[in-house]
């Protein structure tokens, strides 16, 4: 099982992911924006891997990524959006994509493709189907 | 040397079994020739291994290039997939900016329409009070004249009392003016009474189509507000839009960079490779110098070959010197940290 970090602006998505995760057994430590989110994976907790929204207020999720990348190269991280007005979740996707998130997951997204994405970021600590 | 069986551009094998044919039935000879040519064979060997690593490197090099431009056609075709998405993007977000751009003419044209409109609508309440205290001014001088008029029939019906029967007739005339003077304060009330009424029919009829007004602008300023509304929406998408993608191409133009880098080491090596072609060169100069004299030796009837043999083993010993002095660029990455490396040459 592993320690997740959970960065998203929406609180009811970010309840609903914590739960889903914790099912699973992970331990969660949960952000509202990209700003906490930097505070958190810097405070010192042993973070296997990062979900984070890319479409929110102030820092965007793909500067999180490059951030998140330029202070630990191999960490995995999964990115999520849905869109919003105009932006497309694809164009957010792939901004992530090239900002150097392991993979991507387009909202809303089933419990199990959650389970696939973290499978396929964290060989070895998610549970298998 | 001029035996045109000499085999040049053979292995030095077929030079050997050359050699000894050419001093066959001369034992001596052919155990020295055999010497010397076993020490310049040894060499031979450590010259075609070096070429074999060369041909080695060069072979994995040609692979890795194929794989780093394979990795960056994957990376550019990320890049344009990603580009033309974002052409999507932009495309909306230009109808937005059109759209907006309506919005803001709109609101400019509102706004711009309430200054004249106030104006107007000053000057014409201006007018009305105007006319309505030009006509109130008019009342009151009917009023005065009407007051004085009866003040003059009251003096007149005095003096006509004090004149006695004379008066009689001037004090009928005195009563007609003052009747008239009393008709003329009724009518000048009943204009001030009509004037006041007409202000209040203006003011209520000026009232309702303020207030419809009124309505028209609240309602438009609401709509208007909720454009404006989006119109900071759009801005913000718009913002962010050009953040992600600026974040987006320089992190694959990082990726991008990494992998021309790596693709740059790969053609280091090919430099490499060239580096030990051209250091056999001259190697092989020197042992076909040593071999040149050798057969000259023999054909000479000279058994004694030591001379020949000590620098055969010279040039073997020279030449992996030489070559430990230039380091193997598939160990480039195993030095240990502050280990004095090897020299290496490129371009």
């Amino acid at each position: 099982m592993a320690h997740i970090l959970l960065v998203d602006d929406d609180e009811i998505l970010r309840d609903t992911l914590l739960q889903m995760l914790e099912l699973d057994g992970h331990t969660v430590s949960n952000a509202a924006s990209a700003e906490e989110g930097l505070t958190k994976f810097g405070g010192g907790a042993a973070i296997d891997l990062v979900i984070t929204d890319i479409l929110m207020p102030g820092m965007d999720g793909a500067r999180l990524i490059v951030e998140l990348r330029r202070r630990r190269p191999q960490m995995p991280i999964v990115a999520i959006s849905g869109g919003r007005r105009v932006l497309s979740a694809e164009f957010s996707l792939q901004s992530a994509s090239l900002a150097g998130a392991t993979c991507q997951l387009a909202k809303p997204f089933s419990r199990h493709e959650l389970q696939s994405a973290l499978r396929h970021a964290l060989p070895g600590k998610a549970p298998a189907l | 040397m001029n035996d045109p069986n000499f085999p040049r551009k053979t292995h030095l094998s077929r030079l050997r079994r050359w050699v000894l044919n050419l001093v066959r039935g001369r034992a001596a000879s052919e155990r020295a020739g055999s010497a010397a040519l076993d020490g310049l064979l040894a060499f031979d060997a450590q010259l075609m291994s070096q070429l074999g690593r060369a041909v080695g490197l060069s072979e994995k090099s040609a692979l890795d290039v194929i794989v780093r431009t394979g990795n960056l056609h994957k990376l550019s075709g990320n890049l344009v997939r990603y580009l033309g998405e974002a052409r999507v993007q932009s495309e909306a977000m230009q109808q937005g900016i059109e759209r907006n751009s309506l919005v803001i003419r709109e609101l400019a044209a509102f706004v711009q329409t309430l200054p004249q409109q106030i104006a107007q609508e000053r000057e014409q309440l201006k007018a009305l009070l105007s006319e309505v205290k030009g006509l109130t001014e008019m009342t009151d001088t009917i009023r005065g004249i009407a007051r004085q008029t009866e003040i003059l029939a009251i003096n007149a019906a005095i003096e006509a009392a004090r004149a006695g029967e004379a008066g009689r007739g001037f004090a009928v005339l005195a009563g007609e003016v003052r009747r008239l003077a009393t008709q003329a304060n009724a009518s000048a009330e009943k204009v001030s009474h009509d004037i006041g009424s007409l202000v209040k029919t203006v003011e209520s009829g000026y009232s309702v189509e303020f207030d419809a007004r009124t309505h028209h602008n609240e309602a438009e300023a609401a709509r208007l507000g909720g454009l404006t509304l989006k119109l900071d929406e759009g801005y913000v998408d718009m913002r962010q839009f050009y953040e992600m993608l600026m974040t987006a191409v320089t992190g694959h133009n990082t990726e991008l960079d990494r992998g021309l880098g790596l693709l740059l080491d790969t053609a280091q090596t090919q430099d490499v490779v060239k580096q030990i072609v051209d250091r056999v060169q001259p190697a092989m100069d020197s042992r076909n110098a040593v071999l040149v004299d050798l057969i000259a030796r023999l054909r000479a009837g000279e058994d004694e070959t030591l001379e020949i043999d000590r620098r055969a083993g010279a040039l073997a010993q020279e030449y992996l010197e030489q070559e430990a002095l230039h380091r193997d660029p598939e160990a480039a990455g195993d030095a240990a940290p502050g280990a004095p490396s090897q020299r290496i040459e490129l371009f």
